[in-house]
């Protein structure tokens, strides 16, 4: 852990919510009169489940040292192996903030409702551990392409995650249904141990046989099917790899429409990268995400949120195309040999990384002008975004040429990266939105003063400007420094 | 005794296919390379030999642009590598060992883009790669991504990419590691029929066997430094090269008390 800051932070980040939901759950079950409190507390004992097994498929890699493959070639069988793998389930930060939560989930459940819950805790952390461990192994592919998709997915669904939990706090406290919640989550093996136990509170004897029928079958199938795979893996276990096929591709290089040069093979690549490259694919799901968010919140709560989505996103917008090198890495050497005119290489190369968020933009810019009831107001901000978005690349060109940092290698998993936390890195992920607004700032200023058509076509000029400049800044450094920024990311970080 | 063979350097070094001059790199108080000169003929077939750490792949890092040196200076085709980078490195095609590529693409989706990068029009990139796949048997792999190719498929790849533009010199790291003998011996012909037909090919490689058998000249650098140079024959003297190299770089032989237990 303490050669990963990734995963510390990381897993920091994850006891912070955990933390933060069951003190907001707990508030909301106190909320309720005494007598309703029992199908909330399994509500949220059920959620509590439901995201750790998120957490076990999202983190899967970092945290699970142990895998029966690795047993393979020494005298041992599953039998030897399954108390000690049981075991390591505790033995790692998932599993030690699982306790964490069972035991203060228990202190909740005891004080809002009934020390009955006492029975139902070890037993729902028990199968939390267990299904947490089934799916762990059923999201781990072993093949390239599946193992890449997972990281995809867990990109995205982190990012879901975050924005679930605070659509769920934008309710309000008092008006979480986790009654409900819980009651539907108790037909499920999430939540069917806390589910007996409201259920008996409830004097509902058939509805807390049939939930414990249903835990039992959990734990009966969970323990035999993990005991299975132990065996299955520590025999030839390279046998069961599977070989992917890609199948018939047949894409080359060029976008459809552009002219043969070197400068639209380079641009070409990038973009198709973001398709081809995991570690591009999860950010570019997530900002979509983010956007639909902040346009969702603008609409539904506050149409302050749609501007500032507005603006959030151009000044972010920057960001894919911050480390333009770092992503290349090692074959960045590809370019150098090939005698590939600087300007063209970082214009081609900065254009690629702009692409998406460039149509991001500009789609939540459009998507707001039509979705506000300030229609004249919500043109002016697309507009100054636009500057934003110009300022922001800008950041991005000299962040790029100046700050280039090395990056995982194509295919790593999010949460095994370390990459993202060097002093380079942490500089290129704010700077943007600590400075990226300094060149539209006079002419915002002027807007705020009432002469919108002055301070508009001033925050556009000067940040047009601060682009072009920083263009001619960011090549002059390309030129004269091109082997020390190749030097800079000649390898993957991990 | 192994005694060194150092030819007169050439006076004017854009004669030469490749030539160096005092280069120097240190990384930190490091000294990798140190004031470093050679000169490699045009038409070779030129083969770098040294240790592990010896500075074969730091001076061809120098040379192809990918570093800059502390001192001294590089040409390739004539051209100064760091005064005229364009025109040097239009001359050249390089395959780095061990080095990762943009290994999204599949194997023509990587000579098209190197194509492109060069301004080799598409019509003769598209029937240049047919050939070098079809050459190096690499057509099978069809839309397979890089990343998914065995070490030998890779390797063979990059040879393709530092064939295709028709360099006037090959520089070449550990060119045959992982190759089978088969594909080795399809890669060497293919080596020497491109030095017949007037390329120059330098290879750096630790199997002394494949430079003693392919190479017409080679040179043997240790610690940064050229220990001695020429022709095979000129170098090695009557011995073998693997006797020669040890005897310039040194080595010792394993005592008979050590590892006793292995049985």
């Amino acid at each position: 852990m303490k050669d990963n800051p990734a995963a510390t932070i990381m897993t920091a980040l994850i006891l912070m919510y955990a933390l933060i939901g069951l003190v907001s759950l707990g508030v909301s079950i106190w909320m309720l009169p005494a007598g309703d409190r029992a199908w909330a507390v399994a509500g949220m004992i059920g959620l509590g489940t439901l995201a750790f097994v998120a957490v076990a498929v999202i983190i899967p890699s970092g945290e699970s040292q142990l895998s029966p493959a690795d047993f393979a070639t020494l005298p041992v069988t599953d039998r030897d192996l399954f108390p000690a793998l049981a075991w390591s389930t505790l033995l790692n930060t998932r599993g030690a903030t699982a306790v964490l939560a069972t035991v203060l989930a228990t202190v909740v459940a005891v004080w809002l409702s009934s020390p009955l819950w006492l029975l139902a805790m070890p037993v729902a952390l028990v199968v939390t551990l267990l299904l947490g461990e089934v799916l762990r192994m059923v999201s781990a592919g072993s093949g390239r392409v599946s193992s890449e998709r997972m990281n995809i997915l867990s990109g995205a669904l982190v990012v879901a995650m975050i924005l679930g939990f605070n659509m769920l706090m934008s309710f309000g406290l008092e008006n979480i249904p986790l009654d409900r919640i819980g009651r539907i989550l108790a037909w499920t093996p999430v939540g069917a141990p806390a589910g007996v136990v409201a259920a008996l509170l409830d004097a509902a004897w058939l509805t807390a046989a049939a939930q414990l029928a249903i835990v039992v079958t959990t734990l009966v199938l969970g323990v035999r099917w993990w005991q299975r795979v132990i065996a299955r893996r520590l025999d030839a276990p390279l046998d069961g790899v599977t070989r992917e096929e890609v199948g018939e591709r047949r894409e080359g290089v060029l976008l459809p429409g552009l002219p043969y040069s070197p400068g639209t093979m380079i641009y070409s690549r990038g973009v198709r990268y973001f398709r081809r490259d995991p570690r591009m694919v999860g950010t570019v799901v997530s900002f979509p995400l983010i956007a639909l968010v902040l346009l969702g919140q603008g609409v539904f709560f506050d149409e302050f949120m749609l501007y500032m989505g507005m603006v959030f996103l151009a000044l972010i917008s920057g960001s894919l195309a911050s480390n333009d090198f770092g992503y290349d890495g090692p074959a960045t050497w590809v370019h150098v040999v090939a005698g590939v005119p600087t300007r063209t290489l970082l214009l081609a190369r900065h254009l690629a990384q702009l692409t998406p968020m460039l149509a991001l933009v500009l789609f939540v810019d459009v998507a707001a002008v039509i979705l506000a009831e300030d229609t004249a107001r919500a043109l002016l901000v697309a507009v100054i975004s636009l500057g934003l978005l110009m300022s922001a690349a800008g950041l991005a060109l000299l962040l790029t040429t100046y700050n280039p940092f090395p990056t995982a290698r194509p295919g790593t998993s999010p949460w095994a990266d370390k990459s993202g936390f060097s002093g380079a890195a942490f500089t290129a992920a704010f700077a943007a939105l600590l400075t990226g607004w300094i060149p539209a700032a006079p002419g915002a200023a002027l807007v705020a003063f009432g002469w919108t058509v002055p301070g508009v076509l001033l925050a556009l000029a000067l940040t047009a400007l601060f682009y072009l400049g920083s263009l001619r800044v960011a090549t002059w450094r390309v030129e004269s420094h091109l082997p020390e920024i190749y030097a800079r990311v000649e390898r993957w970080v991990n | 005794m192994s005694v060194p063979h150092l030819p007169p350097l050439a006076p004017d070094p854009t004669t030469q296919a490749l030539a160096v001059r005092d280069l120097t790199k240190a990384f930190g108080q490091q000294l990798a390379v140190d004031r470093l000169s050679l000169d490699i003929p045009r038409g070779s077939i030129y083969g770098i030999v040294g240790p592990n750490g010896a500075g074969k792949t730091t001076m061809i890092s120098m040379v192809a642009g990918l570093s800059r040196p502390n001192a001294g200076r590089a040409w390739v085709a004539g051209h100064d590598v760091w005064e005229e980078p364009l025109p040097a490195k239009r001359a050249m095609g390089l395959l780095v060992d061990g080095v990762p590529v943009f290994d999204r693409l599949s194997g023509r989706e990587y000579l098209s883009y190197l194509g492109g990068l060069r301004g080799i029009p598409e019509e003769e990139v598209e029937r240049r790669s047919t050939e070098l796949l079809d050459a190096l048997n690499l057509t099978e792999a069809g839309p397979k991504f890089i990343v998914d190719y065995s070490a030998g498929m890779t390797k063979k790849i990059l040879l393709a990419g530092a064939l295709l533009h028709g360099p006037e010199i090959l520089i070449l790291d550990e060119p045959l590691e992982a190759v089978d003998p088969v594909s080795g011996r399809l890669i060497q012909q293919i080596l020497r029929r491109y030095a017949a037909g007037g390329g120059t090919v330098v290879l750096s490689s630790h199997v002394m066997e494949l430079v003693e058998g392919l190479c017409d000249h080679v040179a043997i650098i240790h610690q940064g430094r050229v220990l001695t140079a020429g022709h095979v024959d000129e170098v090695r003297q009557g011995a073998s090269l693997v006797d020669t190299f040890v005897g310039f770089v040194g080595g010792g032989d394993l005592d008979d008390e050590t590892l006793g237990w292995l049985r």
